[in-house]
């Protein structure tokens, strides 16, 4: 195989897993606090049509823009997720339902869609988006320097927000406490943590990093909304079920890595090449089932695991 | 999600997939210029929401719990939540 494609692959590996990193940290911290979250699908959509829509009707210089579409999108993704939190979380509905519900809320035939066209801006190329940077100036390196030291702004965002949810989770009190929230919720209620207030606050961060994954989208890997997009955009997240899994297992690490390394489906590398994007895709899928069979064994539930108050409603000593 | 409207009553299914399935399909015909094609997933999602929001709601209640009543603990229990 020629290695400019391997590079190439490598490249848009990075480009298509780095929404998926941060809808999945956001998706670990809430899991974390035992809410599990199905409606991130409905807050990437959000994220990314708000982040676009800012990014073309505000003006001025591109930074400028693009911090208020990046803080646009999180907010839109935490607006969503706070409707899956007062439901799960107060109201106490079942997680998996009502984060389904935010799905199609949000989703292709929901709210992101209706406001991309109330808003007018579907099939518009964007104004403003993230460009590479020379990281360190080594750009020119052969292999990793278009890999590694070109990419944009939102990537090394993300790797630092990876290493910043291990240290919390694993190294500051509050880490601890979300942990002791998702394990024993009564356990740590009896300690005096607050365990709703913890459950919210982290369905709403995890919300937003679901936002700025869809703002990804929209402001770096293909700044444009059309109904073209917007496949694209799903394709990716039939795949995040299997970051979801990487959630699961709990090991940020890990999972980043079973992110980036996945095989990219996108039509336009594999048809010069003959590979059919159903095979790839497939591929995908098939490494998800792999993942949640091996995730599934005793041996790594033993070492890992979920939460174990995972998707159950907590009730204070009632009934 | 249709079998949580339906209130996991197989019967009630038939009804409920009748009303998504009508109300999606729908959503393709009228698709045009004064209809967005977003409203339908937003109706329905909005239906689930209440739905569910409100077939908890529907259940809860404020009750009393019997104890052995003991003039310092009268009247402390009132306002105790029963569990759906």
């Amino acid at each position: 195989m020629n290695s400019n494609i391997v590079i190439a692959v490598l490249v848009s590996a990075i480009g298509f897993g780095t929404p998926l990193v941060l809808a999945g940290l956001g998706e670990l911290l809430a899991e974390r606090s035992g809410v599990l979250n199905l409606g991130v699908e409905g807050m990437m959509l959000m994220g990314a049509v708000t982040a676009f829509f800012v990014s073309q009707k505000t003006h001025g210089p591109t930074a400028l823009v693009l911090l208020l579409a990046v803080l646009a999108s999180m907010v839109a993704g935490s607006a969503m997720a706070l409707i899956h939190a007062v439901l799960s979380i107060t109201i106490r509905v079942n997680q998996i339902v009502s984060g389904l519900a935010v799905t199609i809320f949000a989703g292709i035939i929901g709210l992101s869609s209706y406001l991309g066209q109330v808003w007018n801006i579907g099939g518009v190329a964007g104004h403003h988006q993230f460009n590479g940077i020379d990281l360190f100036g080594l750009q020119n390196l052969p292999i990793v320097g278009p890999i590694i030291f070109s990419e944009d702004a939102f990537v090394y965002a993300s790797w630092v927000l990876v290493l910043a949810v291990l240290y919390y989770l694993y190294r500051t009190r509050p880490g601890l406490y979300l942990r002791a929230v998702g394990e024993n919720p009564a356990a740590a209620d009896a300690m005096g943590i607050n365990v709703t207030a913890y459950r919210y606050v982290h369905t709403l961060i995890g919300g937003a990093l679901a936002g700025l994954g869809g703002a990804y989208f929209t402001l770096a890997l293909a700044p444009i909304w059309t109904t073209a997009s917007r496949p694209a955009l799903v394709g990716s997240q039939s795949l995040w079920s299997s970051s979801r899994s990487g959630d699961r297992t709990c090991s940020c690490s890990g999972h980043t890595c079973s992110v980036y390394f996945r095989p990219r489906t996108d039509a336009g590398d594999s048809r010069d090449n003959g590979a059919s994007v159903g095979v790839l895709f497939g591929a995908a899928v098939l490494m998800t089932v792999i993942a949640l069979a091996a995730a599934s064994t005793s041996w790594a539930n033993r070492r890992v695991g979920t939460p174990a108050s995972l998707g159950i409603p907590y009730t204070r000593e009632e009934g | 999600m249709v079998a949580a409207l339906a209130l996991y009553n197989p019967l009630a299914v038939v009804l409920v997939s009748l009303l998504i399935g009508g109300l999606t399909s729908a959503g393709f015909a009228l698709e045009g210029p004064s209809f967005p094609t977003g409203l339908v997933g937003t109706m329905e999602g909005i239906i689930l929401f209440t739905v569910l929001g409100g077939e908890i709601l529907a259940r809860y209640r404020i009750g009393l719990r019997h104890r052995a009543v003991t003039p310092a603990s009268a009247g402390a229990n009132f306002g105790t939540e029963v569990a759906p």
